[in-house]
């Protein structure tokens, strides 16, 4: 029985959260991927954000969803990082490089990967949430802003800085 | 989006996924998370208004018919009182609380 009371926000339906599931599962992934290296495990984090958002439908308010389910993901997938790194175990995959039509180019796409794989692991947290999520959620500054607790500038600031750091680390090539 | 940091395909069926384990959730009823304090509340004051049980007399337990004699007893702890009770068959102590 969904009762909803005076002044709350409409409960969020299953239909609902599969809509936006469809909507953000690519970018979601890919931000979660980039923290965990696993498809698998990224994929986990995602369901398990899903799941949460399901145990939270009456509260969370349709226009600060995205946000909401961001702010999730990071920490879930931080949590994983931390307890994999704690075990000692890390299955780290090259997806990025099956893009590359022959095996020279692929072993360069592979190595441009790593490196900027490496890269983007070495920034500090701060800049490395703020950079995946404007790179790739697609979300907007406020958006982003609002999913790390944030202003708007800060985020921007934030991505310059990781952008900056990233080019002395790759030598311009980011 | 990024241009720099190409958009991966997540791996297929994650959306069938999610759907199984959504029906795999119990829908809690919601009208319970109301209910259940008020009722650990009214618990809570029914125990609190009933009288403690009176100690069963002594004839109840000594299964004589008659009252029989108590005799109080020195007691080093003045929250505990101790009865000597003198049945025909032996002595028996009974603490009882004030």
């Amino acid at each position: 029985m969904a009762t909803q009371r005076k002044g709350e926000p409409p409960e969020l339906s299953q239909r609902a959260i599969e809509e936006i599931y469809q909507r953000l599962e690519k970018p979601m992934f890919n931000v979660v991927y980039r923290r965990l290296r696993n498809a698998e495990e990224a994929q986990d984090v995602v369901q398990e954000v899903f799941l949460r958002l399901w145990g939270h439908r009456a509260t969370v308010r349709l226009e600060t969803v995205e946000p909401w389910l961001y702010r999730v993901a990071l920490n879930l997938a931080s949590n994983r990082r931390r307890f994999a790194r704690l075990w000692g175990w890390t299955r780290l995959e090259g997806v990025e490089a099956d893009a590359a039509p022959n095996a020279e180019e692929q072993l360069a796409t592979r190595q441009q990967a790593a490196r900027l794989r490496q890269a983007i692991d070495g920034l500090p947290e701060k800049l490395r949430r703020a950079l995946l999520l404007t790179e790739l959620s697609g979300m907007s500054h406020p958006k982003v802003g609002r999913a790390l607790g944030i202003p708007a500038g800060t985020v921007a600031s934030r991505r310059h800085l990781a952008m900056r750091r990233l080019q002395e680390l790759l030598g311009g090539e980011a | 989006m990024s241009d720099w940091l190409p958009l991966l395909e997540p791996p297929p069926g994650g959306l069938a996924r999610l759907r199984a384990q959504l029906a795999e959730r119990p829908r809690r009823p919601r009208w319970l998370w109301a209910v259940a304090p008020a009722l650990a509340v009214l618990a809570l004051v029914v125990a609190l208004r009933v009288p403690p049980r009176n100690p069963a007399p002594v004839t109840a337990i000594t299964g004589d018919p008659h009252p029989p004699l108590l005799v109080r007893l020195p007691s080093s702890n003045s929250r505990v009182i101790l009865y000597a009770v003198a049945p025909t068959e032996g002595l028996s102590v009974r603490a009882e609380a004030p």
